[in-house]
């Protein structure tokens, strides 16, 4: 029983630690910095990839915490990884710090609330979301420093409790509303000519500012 | 188990408190100066460690509770 509570305080402990992957952006982002950052993101993903291929093949169990229904498929943390180097890659960081944060502390928090009931926690889970977009985008023009929280809030509630087979939720709960800012990005650029991203929120640590 | 125990459990403890304390030392010398742009980067900090600390108390307490089940049935055993 106590190795049960271990294996689930560790899951739940794994999930909010996820959160530090936005210390990516304390790096520089000029010169040789910007290539061995981006190299680093690329080689943990396929490690990790490679270490659950291995994994599953075997039958190995490898790793602690794992569900019994991730036993012959990719762990659930190797989707988040995978969600967390897209962000990191591809977006920018006004979009994807308040994914990568939300998804990491609201899905163990949401599992926790859901405990009390489902209306807690999408309650919740809508609250936390929007309370983390605020502090990035409080300084996007407005009314969008309020419309794109609210609009990435709802993304993040319905990616969490709309279960797919196909798709892990830490992948879609990452992703999803990381698509729709930027769709909403574009249309916006598109129509009205204005930029709503908001100002960087983390400036690298030492070097150069980007 | 054991390889967790040993180098994976103290990582997770102990990684969101150093880069917590990084982001809030260097918000908080640019706040200081003046400069509020860094104000969301405190928040940041400030929410991860709260984040991390809510889910390590118990994960910690339940590492404890196991450890003094082992040692208890080691006691038995050996009595």
């Amino acid at each position: 029983m106590s190795e049960d509570q271990v294996s689930y305080w560790y899951r739940r402990a794994l999930h909010a630690f996820a959160s530090i992957f936005i210390a990516y952006y304390l790096l520089p982002d000029h010169g040789e910095w910007s290539v061995v950052k981006k190299i680093a993101v690329i080689l943990s993903i396929s490690i990790f990839t490679a270490l659950e291929i291995y994994r599953i093949i075997s039958k190995r169990n490898l790793l602690f915490g794992l569900r019994d229904y991730e036993k012959n498929r990719f762990g659930s943390y190797l989707y988040f990884g995978i969600g967390a180097a897209v962000l990191l890659l591809l977006f920018e960081q006004q979009i994807s710090i308040p994914c990568i944060v939300s998804a990491s502390l609201i899905d163990p928090v949401a599992g926790e609330m859901r405990k009390r009931g489902a209306l807690y926690a999408y309650a919740l889970s809508v609250t936390l979301s929007f309370a983390i977009f605020l502090v990035v985008w409080y300084n996007s023009p407005s009314p969008f420093s309020i419309i794109v929280p609210l609009i990435a809030a709802l993304a993040i509630t319905a990616g969490e409790f709309k279960k797919s087979k196909l798709l892990d939720d830490d992948l879609v709960m990452q992703i999803l509303p990381a698509v729709v800012i930027a769709i909403l990005y574009y249309l916006v650029m598109q129509i009205y000519g204005i930029s709503i991203l908001p100002d960087k929120i983390i400036y690298p640590i030492f070097g150069v500012d980007a | 188990m054991m390889m967790e125990r040993k180098f994976v459990i103290p990582l997770i403890v102990i990684l969101p408190f150093l880069v917590s304390a990084l982001m809030i030392c260097h918000s908080s010398e640019a706040i200081a100066s003046g400069d509020t742009k860094f104000l969301g980067e405190l928040s940041l900090a400030i929410i991860i460690l709260l984040g991390n600390v809510v889910f390590q108390i118990p994960l910690l307490k339940a590492i404890k509770t196991s450890l003094s089940c082992r040692e208890r049935a080691e006691g038995k055993r050996r009595r």
